[in-house]
């Protein structure tokens, strides 16, 4: 009994450390899916809470890294279906360039879909391909095209609907 | 607007959310702490349930 725990004691301390590597790309991630520091620092805790409870997740650095980022997208997009439609955005954008600007796009973004926020996060502040979309979505490569020019459309529509 | 300036208005934003210089506070806790936290809670249930099997006559 001793035996299972510290094996199970150090697995987890070893996953912590390699997961403590990716704890900053997950943080960015996180914070350009939902333009919201707080809610994006919720998003990280969670999203390694679940990783340190799966029971395996890859060893290999191309799979593990696809796993995480997996992880914290789908995180990220469960919190913005459950944060509230008016919630205050000023003070939770983080100080940027050109804060007006930002949170005109931010208000923007936020009348998308959750799915269409995620994608153009991933395509235009992440700088993904179309395979890494497609991986961390799990969605057909096909789709991610479509996706992205609905997302865009989208967006140009509202953001000119407010000009 | 034309599709382009959607894509650079896009980008552009996503480029000024950076990292913050300062890490925020709460994410100051590193990952071994919550690992260690999850352990502590997984061997406190553990011990709950010998003890709760213990008292079962």
């Amino acid at each position: 009994m001793t035996n299972q725990f510290t094996l199970q004691q150090s697995q987890l301390f070893d996953r912590a450390a390699t997961l403590e590597v990716y704890r900053g790309e997950s943080f960015r991630l996180a914070l350009r899916i939902t333009g919201n520091s707080t809610l994006a620092e919720d998003v990280v805790q969670t999203a390694f809470l679940r990783l340190l409870q799966a029971p395996e997740i890859p060893v290999f650095l191309p799979e593990l890294v696809k796993y995480i980022r997996r992880t914290v997208t789908n995180c990220s997009i469960d919190f913005l279906r459950l944060q509230r439609p008016q919630e205050e955005l000023t003070d939770s954008l983080p100080n940027t360039e050109n804060p007006a600007l930002d949170l005109e796009i931010r208000q923007a973004l936020s009348q998308l879909s959750v799915e269409h926020q995620a994608i153009l996060a991933l395509a235009h502040g992440e700088g993904y391909s179309y395979r890494e979309i497609a991986d961390t979505l799990e969605i057909p490569m096909g789709t991610v095209g479509s996706r992205l020019n609905h997302a865009r459309a989208e967006f140009k529509k509202i953001w000119e609907a407010n000009e | 607007m034309k599709e382009r300036d959607v894509s650079q208005l896009l980008t552009d934003h996503y480029d000024r959310l950076v990292y913050p210089p300062q890490p925020p506070s709460r994410l100051l806790e590193s990952v071994k702490d919550q690992a260690k936290y999850l352990f502590a809670l997984t061997t406190n249930r553990a011990k709950a349930l010998v003890h709760t099997t213990e008292q079962k006559p």
